[in-house]
């Protein structure tokens, strides 16, 4: 059942066998996964089934680091968690993802590979990806990338490894918010969700075992619960925030004996480090923009081979290649009546259904096959014939196009043929960031309306996340000028202590409470159990070692189902 | 010349330049060996080894003046004082028998073998960044002979 924890009475006492704290995609994959569990769970979740700003407030914090997306809206608070503005993009971690790297301190998972990726099967289905996989060879047609299938092979003819183009795939915008499985918790037999319980502490009681969960309402009223277990799911900040919040038992924060829960923060930095240019302009990129492709959207990005990681000691870095068209190109791609045309279409249905948008694509069709003298009533000015065939067959030629045809017929010769003329590509690059303690989640002295204290992000880089970025790109940019794609000129500096401008994340909060078989080196071991408190466990991305190769929701989700059997186990 | 570029210098090397680069360093774009017979014969005799060298392997880029820009810049972010021995020599280290030989190799040799060590670099990321192009070592190394070797004529005349 979902019940609203605003009617439960103050100072009310509830029991539980497992007590979820966190109602996001780690929580509810849990839930889901103990359908037919012999045991209760009660799921506590801050928000309800939609956005309220009142509740979103205790998100809120400071950002004392490297510059930081607003916490206030970095997650989520009602529940889906932040699968609500999710966006969708999905990859899995690969076995050079959870090694242990010589030169970098704090690397490596506990974890066998195969320990994780029996359960991406599952995990594929919950986030709601379709068919498919990641092998670039399923998705990729031979015209349409940087470089040849020689280039792309692990092992090209001359035994040297080169670039690798990999692909990211996005799930479908309405599949995104783990939101859709709300009537699946509600019918769950052994499953309570509390809507409106904001957890304001783990108690012990002076012993090594959790047992209370206080929480609050915002009506004012406090409640707590009595679990046999614990799983904490509230996200990377929160969770972190929330074990510092506990200070019953030691004031550094529960299961922080070793001062490492909200430590060794990472996300997956990003911005602008280099340009490509192009020895050909109108090569086509439209592989590495989000497209359609038997049904999922793909997109691909550049990467070096693992071998050349590990031969130069360095960790995971990917490009998203950004064409920017020429001039002339760009002008009529991003005109006003371009705009205005996407909108109509987008107001009378869409791509899928929309009639201007297929009226748009059948006069581009004609324009591109010149198989008709005019158009009568055509919305766009049509040339002749004669003037297509050229400007299709001869690239010279075509970029005359805009003056030619308008930039509507511009936009979408564009959209049809993923060509236009390149003046440069930009490179950005997204890495993988190296652990790093001073890299943080704290506390804040102002606490939230449920009073407990903010959290502080001080997200922190290293000259070492540097170093291995600048050597990274002097390899791909090595290789594509081999390849004969074109010459590269990175646009960051190698020394120095700032960081671009553009630098971002990509809400990724990770590390946290990493996993460690030492108790030493992290907050929980292998079984995603506390190393301090038995009767405590954490899911989500928090307990990434590092951040990888892959985006986060889906290893968490396959980490919340490898969870789950442990817990059948714990608790039967 | 070293990999060290000092941080923050505004790019100042055209695409334009870069992509001459490119193209001059590939086999089939490497010209005929600049001179004659005669002329070579007459170098051999009064020049020191070295600038015979350097006016060899200069001769081979179909443009050289196209990379003086790139040439300046390698040499000013370079970490020592090169000079046209210097890089000559940094060059010849991936030949065997040295200086001697890149004056001795025929032409057709001395172009594949200029080939092999740039499409190895690129291969292996012996790279330098200068103004953050991603440059092959030899073609920063040929690009600064360019420049030392005018600079040279010129001083001499």
């Amino acid at each position: 059942v979902i019940v609203d924890a605003n009617e439960v009475p103050d100072g009310t006492t509830l029991s539980t066998d497992l007590c979820i704290v966190g109602g996001g995609p780690a929580g509810i994959t849990l839930a889901l996964a103990l359908r037919d569990a012999p045991f209760d769970v009660l799921m506590l979740e801050s928000g309800g089934l939609e956005y309220d700003p009142e509740v979103q407030d205790a998100a809120s914090g400071e950002v004392a680091g490297l510059p930081y997306f607003s916490l206030a809206t970095a997650r989520l608070r009602y529940l889906g968690g932040s699968t609500n503005h999710w966006g969708g993009v999905c990859r899995p971690m690969t076995e050079l993802d959870l090694a242990a790297r010589p030169g970098v301190p704090l690397t490596g998972w506990p974890l066998a590979y195969a320990e994780l990726d029996r359960f991406y099967p599952r995990a594929k289905e919950l986030v709601g990806l379709g068919d498919g996989g990641w092998d670039l060879r399923e998705w990729r047609r031979p015209d349409e990338d940087l470089l040849s299938d020689e280039q792309l092979g692990d092992r090209p003819a001359d035994g040297a490894p080169t670039l690798r183009t990999r692909v990211v795939r996005q799930v479908e915008k309405q599949q995104r918010s783990f939101l859709r499985y709300t009537d699946d918790l509600r019918r769950q037999p052994n499953l309570t969700v509390q809507l409106h319980a904001a957890v304001t502490e783990l108690v012990t009681d002076g012993d090594a075992l959790i047992r209370r969960v206080e929480a609050a309402t915002l009506t004012g009223s406090r409640f707590t619960v009595q679990p046999r277990v614990v799983v904490l799911a509230t996200g990377g900040i929160d969770n972190a925030r929330l074990l510092l919040a506990s200070t019953d038992l030691d004031p550094a924060g529960l299961s922080n004996g070793n001062d490492l829960v909200g430590r060794t923060f990472l996300e997956h930095p990003r911005f602008e480090a280099a340009r490509l240019v192009p020895l050909d302009p109108w090569r086509s990129l439209r592989l590495y923009g989000w497209h359609r492709r038997r049904g999922s959207s793909i997109r691909g990005y550049l990467a070096l081979p693992d071998e050349v990681q590990q031969a130069e000691d360095l960790l995971d870095v990917q490009l998203r290649a950004q064409p920017q068209p020429a001039e002339a190109w760009q002008q009529a791609t991003s005109a006003a009546v371009v705009r205005d045309a996407d909108r109509l279409r987008d107001r009378v249905g869409g791509r899928s259904t929309g009639e201007l948008h297929t009226s748009l694509l059948a006069i581009t069709g004609d324009l591109l096959s010149w198989q008709r003298a005019a158009i009568p009533g055509a919305p766009l000015p049509v040339p002749q014939p004669v003037v297509l065939e050229r400007l299709v067959r001869q690239r010279p030629a075509a970029a005359l196009l805009p003056a030619v045809a308008g930039d509507v017929a511009t936009a979408v010769y564009t959209d049809l043929t993923g060509r236009s003329p390149i003046d440069h590509i930009k490179l950005i690059a997204r890495f993988d960031q190296e652990p790093n303690r001073r890299s943080r989640v704290r506390l804040s002295r102002e606490r939230d309306r449920f009073g407990v204290p903010r959290a502080v992000l001080d997200w922190q880089l290293t000259t070492g996340d540097r170093e291995r970025l600048w050597r990274s790109m002097e390899l791909i940019g090595a290789r594509l000028t081999r390849a004969g794609v074109g010459r590269v000129q990175l646009t960051f500096e190698r020394d120095g202590t700032a960081w671009p401008d553009d630098l971002s994340g990509g809400w990724h909060h990770m590390g946290t409470t990493r996993m460690s078989a030492s108790p030493r080196d992290g907050v929980v071991d292998p079984d995603l159990r506390s190393h301090e408190v038995p009767n405590l466990f954490v899911a989500g991305s928090s307990v990434f070692p590092t951040g990888g190769s892959g985006t986060p929701t889906l290893t968490l989700v396959a980490l919340a189902l490898r969870l789950a059997e442990q817990l059948r186990t714990e608790l039967a | 010349v070293s990999s060290h570029v000092p941080a923050s210098r505004p790019p100042t090397v055209s695409r334009r330049v870069v992509l001459a680069g490119a193209g001059a360093l590939t086999v089939t774009a490497l010209v005929p060996i600049h001179g004659g017979p005669w002329v070579r014969a007459l170098n051999a005799v009064t020049e020191p080894l070295e600038r015979r060298v350097a006016r060899r392997l200069v001769g081979l880029l179909p443009d050289p003046s196209a990379l003086h820009a790139l040439g300046r810049r390698a040499l000013a972010t370079s970490a020592g004082e090169p000079n046209l021995s210097s890089v000559v020599r940094a060059i010849a280290v991936s030949a065997p028998g040295g200086v001697a030989a890149l004056a001795a190799a025929p032409a057709r040799e001395l172009r594949t073998h200029l080939a092999a060590v740039h499409d190895r670099e690129l291969r292996d990321g012996e790279v330098v960044v200068i103004d953050g192009w991603v440059t092959a070592t030899l073609e920063a190394r040929l690009a600064a002979l360019a420049v030392l070797l005018e600079h040279r004529d010129r001083h001499d005349r």
